[in-house]
């Protein structure tokens, strides 16, 4: 239950973290615990204002040694370049939505394949994040690691073969079990574990429904867009939690500043 | 309630609670908890208690200790303890004004 504390904002766990967590395992919360726990984190992040945000820094970031802070800084390099690949996946369903109409012998449908290029750029540099997200969560935490590692693989090979819608889903589940497997781990927050969870699967919902009632291929190119554009909160949630920088053990110079300024995840 | 505790909206309540608590003593998140269920007679979730305490730190209520363990008590201030004051003595003549006009009207 106490876990249910991981959904607060960062500043809220640094400065009201270990009491929540200790008022959570004094005593089983149940069920009204629970909710009231989750609508409390709810308020905290409706009301950022009540806690000093710099308390992350002090807080949340540790100092490191030097080659750990140099590690956090490519890893922080990978992130800011999910972010290019953010407006990547913006362009390709836009390309894909302007490619000419074909007729075959099924019938018509939209050619896409222009908008590939970009979609494996988005894809690779998705996979660069979450190799950033790898150095950032350290050894252990197997489960993350699979899903992580599952999504690097299955995300590129996808966007080279955007029919294989089943290497889509595959590359969405690893996303998922990373957020969920990490946040479990206590390296993401509730936030951002739910900013790549939610995407993935209303982005699985869209295309099942489209399979469903058995979309035309003009039509389901459609829904696919749709469903690759809900899927950017996942860019950027991987690309945020790459920014906070640690400070450096005895070194606490340029590092605050940067962690000051990426603490918003 | 005065207009004070009335702009912390769902916390207004809680908050005046919590007021109460602390007035014998500091308290840490969980003695508040038991002692306000026992005032109250009903639950005090955590999110709500600490949503409440946030606010009242902010506006200068109580004020929070050194932690004790993972344990951080929190203690009236000047301002919280007038303010708890004037909550009670409005709510006393509130209800010495009601009580008056029940007996009136069952005379």
């Amino acid at each position: 239950m106490s876990r249910l504390v991981n959904l607060y904002p960062r500043a809220w766990r640094a400065r009201y973290g270990d009491e929540l967590e200790e008022l959570a395992t004094a005593r089983p919360l149940g069920l009204g615990g629970a909710v009231d726990l989750m609508l409390g984190a709810l308020d905290a992040h409706r009301h950022p204002e009540l806690v000093d945000p710099t308390l992350v820094a002090v807080a949340v970031h540790e100092p490191v040694s030097r080659r750990r802070y140099e590690d956090l800084r490519v890893a922080r390099r990978l992130g800011q370049g999910t972010f290019v690949g953010a407006v990547l996946l913006v362009i390709a369903p836009i390309v894909a939505l302007n490619g000419p109409v074909v007729l075959d012998g099924d019938g018509a449908y939209r050619d896409g394949m222009a908008a590939v290029p970009f979609m494996l750029a988005a894809m690779t540099l998705l996979s660069g994040g979450l190799l950033g997200q790898l150095i950032r969560i350290g050894p252990g935490h197997r489960v993350a690691r699979a899903g992580a590692i599952l999504a690097v693989v299955c995300g590129p090979l996808w966007a080279l073969g955007p029919w294989l819608v089943a290497l889509w889903a595959l590359a969405l589940a690893g996303l998922v079990v990373f957020a969920v497997g990490a946040w479990r781990a206590r390296n993401l927050s509730g936030a951002a574990m739910l900013a790549i969870v939610t995407p993935g699967v209303v982005s699985i919902a869209i295309v099942a429904v489209g399979i469903q009632a058995q979309a035309d291929r003009l039509h389901f190119v459609n829904l696919f867009a749709v469903a690759i554009l809900a899927l950017i909160p996942i860019w950027l949630a991987i690309g945020a939690t790459l920014l906070p920088l640690p400070e450096v053990q005895g070194d606490p110079g340029p590092a605050v500043e940067s962690n000051r300024e990426g603490s918003t995840v | 309630m005065n207009q004070g505790l009335a702009e912390l909206g769902r916390f207004a309540e809680p908050t005046l609670y919590i007021l109460v608590s602390l007035s014998d003593g500091p308290k840490h998140g969980y003695a508040i908890m038991l002692d306000v269920e026992a005032i109250s007679g009903a639950p005090l979730g955590p999110g709500t208690l600490y949503g409440a305490l946030a606010r009242m730190e902010k506006r200068g209520l109580i004020e929070a200790l050194e932690p004790v363990d993972r344990r951080r008590p929190y203690k009236l201030t000047g301002l919280g303890a007038t303010t708890l004051r004037a909550q009670l003595e409005g709510l006393a003549g509130f209800t010495r004004f009601g009580l008056d006009r029940l007996r009136g009207a069952s005379r």
